[in-house]
């Protein structure tokens, strides 16, 4: 049984298409995605949804990439099918050298990846965090410190982890099917 | 995993290329600040996105002094020193690029405690050069691994834009507090110049309307002054200058201006500073250049007595500007001259 609605752009309201508008320029996508269309039926969701994910990946101090390696881990731990292959892709064009079971070791935090010294860290505080973000240590945000990041650029990332939950949470709820282009990925 | 250690330009990952953006990201946003605090806020922050640095020590020449740049955990901070600790003061005076592995290195000199923070592989220490002397130095940390060719190539680039703009824009504030302040000072006494100070109490007139607290000014005027340039000659008479504006100026408080008004006139602002107390004031001035002769470079070891005349004003309700209080002044200062010179006279 299908559990979502698609609203596609010509069948939208002014503002659920003001927003689709606002996705496809700030990313540079052709086309909506699955999850977006599913929140068209109500302007608001649609909105509230996706200035949430633009004021939190579009923003801020971290790289884009680094957004997205948090969101791939987060979203492959709570085995959140939609959101791991979406982000899957991104962070398979940070090294040519990856391959699809080399994304495994970022879940399990020993990346080995010729990445930035500082992916390692941050992978090691995603995980605790999604794991037992109640017994996340002063250590642990120390050892973040120590690589550089401000806590701004920690809170940051925080959001991020939280963004990505709140969207493993939606797109597994609803099944939601994978986009075309991702579809390859699983 | 596959890892290919001899890329090309042709296998240049994306991560890669991220790194470049970060780079010149980084150099595009510090490119329009000012504020050395915040360009170094800033690079403390992004240098870890385009290459493997935790933390660095930048030491610029500032005059005499130097200006230290501690970027670590995100942050920076930004101090002035007097002196360098003997690990900056060696590489000052090296002024050879080297790289030290953190088993490698000694006990003393020692780095600045961040550089040696649990992790950190190895540090590289830059000097920078202008004009054949060495003006800035920066230290590097490296953390879990040393650095690798491309983190040499962006440290590198972007160490020396650092250090330079750092030091670029120390320069323009030097040249700039230089040009204010000849613009702004008397050359002879080094006091406020005659412009400056009336900005200061016009400035002070209109906070105090507001606040209620008085502004009081005082207009003092060297008592014979033609004739002791007349008989002792204008150099005498620029020493003498010199003299009562140092004695006038040690009288007075953080809170008080003191300017060159004319060829032999000063002008005090005082504030807060009531019509009860700024007779007291006048008189610790008038006493402090009565008491005592002027003893001169090369001259009659008994020296020269010196008196001055001083009129007083403190702002009323009534008073529409500082012309109005300065008349005031003026005035009194008049009658001081014409009822025997060496007195105060409240206006």
């Amino acid at each position: 049984m299908q559990r979502y609605l698609i609203t596609e752009y010509t069948d939208a309201s002014p503002e659920t298409q003001g927003v689709y508008d606002d996705y496809m320029r700030t990313t540079g996508a052709a086309s909506v995605p699955i999850w977006l269309k599913s929140l068209g039926h109500s302007a608001a969701l649609t909105r509230a949804y996706w200035e949430r994910a633009k004021g939190t990946l579009f923003s801020g101090s971290l790289p884009l990439p680094l957004k997205e390696m948090i969101v791939f881990i987060v979203s492959a731990k709570h085995g959140a099918r939609y959101c791991s292959a979406c982000h899957a892709q991104n962070v398979l064009s940070l090294d040519k050298s990856l391959n699809f079971t080399d994304l495994q070791s970022f879940i399990k935090s020993d990346t080995g990846a010729k990445l930035p010294t500082y992916y390692q860290s941050v992978a090691n505080f995603v995980n605790k965090v999604v794991s037992d973000p109640n017994g996340l240590s002063d250590e642990e945000f120390d050892d973040l410190m120590d690589e550089g990041f401000s806590k701004e650029e920690i809170c940051e990332i925080i959001a991020v982890i939280d963004l990505a939950s709140m969207f493993n949470v939606y797109t597994s709820a609803l099944r939601l099917d994978l986009d075309p282009q991702y579809q390859a990925i699983v | 995993m596959k890892q290919n250690s001899e890329s090309t330009w042709d296998d240049r990952t994306i991560q890669q290329l991220v790194s470049y953006e970060a780079l010149f990201k980084l150099i595009a946003e510090i490119q329009p600040l000012e504020d050395i605090k915040e360009i170094s806020r800033q690079v403390a922050k992004q240098w870890k996105y385009f290459a493997n640095v935790a933390c660095f020590h930048l030491v610029v020449k500032k005059g005499e002094i130097f200006l230290v740049i501690d970027g670590f955990r995100g942050e920076a901070d930004v101090t002035e020193v007097t002196s360098l600790t003997p690990w900056d003061a060696y590489h000052f005076e090296s002024q050879l690029p080297c790289l030290i592995h953190m088993e490698d290195l000694q006990d003393n000199p020692a780095p600045p405690v961040h550089l040696m923070n649990k992790g950190i592989a190895e540090i590289e220490i830059l000097p920078f050069l202008r004009l054949g002397i060495c003006i800035g130095v920066i230290n590097i940390a490296a953390r879990h691994r040393p650095f690798d060719e491309l983190d040499h190539k962006f440290n590198r680039i972007f160490s020396s834009h650092f250090t330079y703009r750092i030091y670029d824009i120390l320069l323009r504030q030097q040249s700039i507090n230089v040009l204010r302040d000849k613009a702004t000072h008397d050359a002879l006494t080094g006091l406020l110049n005659r412009g400056a100070i009336m900005e200061r109490i016009d400035t002070v007139f209109k906070v105090s309307k507001r606040t209620k607290d008085s502004l009081s000014v005082i207009l003092v005027d060297i008592d014979h002054f033609k004739k002791i340039n007349d008989s002792y000659g204008h150099l005498v008479g620029d020493e003498v200058l010199r003299d009562v504006s140092r004695r006038l100026q040690a009288q007075t408080r953080d809170s008080d201006q003191l300017g060159r008004y004319g060829g032999e006139e000063f002008l005090f602002m005082l504030y807060p500073c009531s019509s009860d107390k700024v007779d007291i004031a006048s008189e610790r001035f008038r006493q402090a250049i009565a008491d005592h002769p002027i003893i001169l470079e090369n001259g009659d070891p008994s020296g020269i007595n010196v008196t001055i005349s001083l009129g007083t004003a403190t702002v009323r309700n009534s008073d529409p500007n500082i012309e109005a209080l300065l008349k005031r002044a003026d005035e009194a200062l008049y009658y001081s001259k014409s009822s025997g010179r060496n007195r105060v006279t409240i206006g």
